[in-house]
């Protein structure tokens, strides 16, 4: 058992550092590039709601101590994210195709950054020190490039793991074998 | 099933963390992390921006490419030795009127390395993997390899620091242009692009092309560090101040060790 949390947190660490690191360092639109949201999809749906609690945690508190937005913001908002998309996979969305994941992960992106914008914007609102300014352009980044880019992130990831394990091979809504 | 005890474990995990964090008892976790990752990050980090620069060069045609560089680097060069003897030829002038101060070359800094970008809210910030405990403060000024201004310390954690780009509306820093009346505004960021220089009285007379350096106001940042060259200035006769574009000559995309100046 100790040997399964070590390794876990282990994998966290790593899968932080390269997000941190290698992603934010890349060049035009692959900086947009979430691989902690899209990692906690999978797990959510693979592993269940426990462990996608646990990495919630683990990334909140690596993305609260290593960035400098206020502490907290990142420690709540994954795992709440993580709660509406168990909701969401428990009432909805059934099956594990590539279209729950696809709408997973939109969700799940909608949510954390207009959680942080939200915020922000409360937060200007209340602190006058505090200045945020939101811009039009940061709504397309959003929903154009960030969206766009974690979507192939997640075909590809999705598609890898059915090419490993025939467990989660693809599954289609149109095809039906008789 | 996930029992709902353990979301109440969680959620009093959070609260736990946040108070501890907030009381600083967790610091020294928090900085043993930090400790602990900034060297991994930065490698990321060093590799991303080579791959980066890598492909940015396979797309231009190698024998201009090389020439252009070469160019490139000889005039930002010169144009930082230019920016430091107009400044030490004006700051002699006044030595000469008041026969005290001595004109300092040698600043003293500390390297970092270049860690992360923050992407959110499109912020043009980086992090560096220096912080309170090796000295740095807010307010300071941060160059490149060749000495140009590349930005400022915006917030300070013991082991990281977060910078605001030149390029960021939240960088802004009291500059001169080296012109005959050392005209003197504020040099903000505008759109993570480039940088725009307010507040000049109208009655200056700005040419395109000249040098931009920091004004050396609050005594954090050194005078005659070079922002820039005045790229446009727009002039409106209607309004009280007139303002000038000015294009950063530090290349802000490939940044990977910076210098922190102290004052």
């Amino acid at each position: 058992m100790y040997f399964k949390v070590f390794f876990n947190l282990i994998l966290l660490i790593s899968l932080f550092a390269f997000q941190a690191g290698f992603v934010s360092g890349s060049s035009f639109i692959f900086n947009d590039l979430n691989f902690l949201l899209v990692i906690l999809i999978f797990i959510l749906v693979l592993s269940g709601e426990e462990k996608a609690f646990w990495w919630a945690l683990g990334f909140g508190f690596l993305l609260d101590i290593y960035y400098f937005n206020i502490f907290g913001l990142n420690l709540f908002i994954l795992p709440l994210m993580v709660l509406i998309a168990k909701f969401l996979l428990a009432n909805f969305l059934t099956n594990k195709s590539i279209y729950t994941f696809l709408t997973l992960v939109l969700f799940s992106l909608l949510f954390y950054e207009l959680a942080f914008l939200l915020f922000y914007y409360l937060l200007s609102s209340v602190e006058t020190s505090f200045y945020f300014e939101f811009e039009l352009r940061q709504i397309f980044k959003i929903f154009v490039s960030k969206i766009f880019v974690n979507f192939l992130l997640t075909l590809l990831i999705f598609y890898s793991l059915g090419f490993i394990n025939k467990q989660f091979s693809s599954v289609t809504l149109s095809s039906r074998e008789k | 099933m996930f029992k709902r005890n353990k979301k109440i474990i969680i959620l009093v995990a959070v609260m736990l963390l946040i108070f501890l964090h907030f009381t600083k008892i967790l610091r020294p976790i928090e900085n043993l992390f930090l400790i602990g990752l900034n060297p991994v990050i930065s490698n990321f980090y060093s590799v991303s921006s080579n791959l980066k620069s890598a492909y940015v060069e396979q797309n231009d045609k190698r024998d201009l490419t090389k020439i252009v560089k070469r160019l490139e680097e000889e005039n930002k060069r010169i144009s930082v030795e230019n920016a430091k003897l107009k400044t030490l030829e004006s700051e002699n002038r006044k030595l000469r009127q008041h026969l005290r101060f001595l004109v300092e070359n040698n600043y003293n800094y500390t390297l970092a390395n270049v860690v992360s970008r923050e992407n959110f809210n499109d912020e043009q910030s980086i992090l560096i993997d220096k912080g309170r405990v090796h000295g740095v403060e807010e307010g300071l000024a941060v160059v490149d390899s060749y000495g140009m201004i590349v930005g400022k310390i915006a917030e300070v954690k013991d082991r990281i620091s977060k910078i605001h780009l030149i390029t960021s509306d939240k960088c802004k820093i009291a500059a001169s242009i080296q012109n005959r009346n050392r005209t003197i505004g504020v040099a903000e960021g505008e759109l993570g692009l480039t940088v725009r220089m307010k507040l000049i009285p109208q009655i200056e007379n700005i040419e395109v092309g000249a040098n931009v350096v920091s004004f050396g106001f609050d005594g954090k940042i050194p005078r005659g560090l070079l922002i820039g060259k005045v790229k446009t200035v727009e002039k409106d006769s209607n309004e009280v101040w007139q303002e000038a574009i000015v294009e950063p000559l530090a290349n802000l995309r490939d940044l990977t060790i910076i210098s922190v100046l102290f004052p």
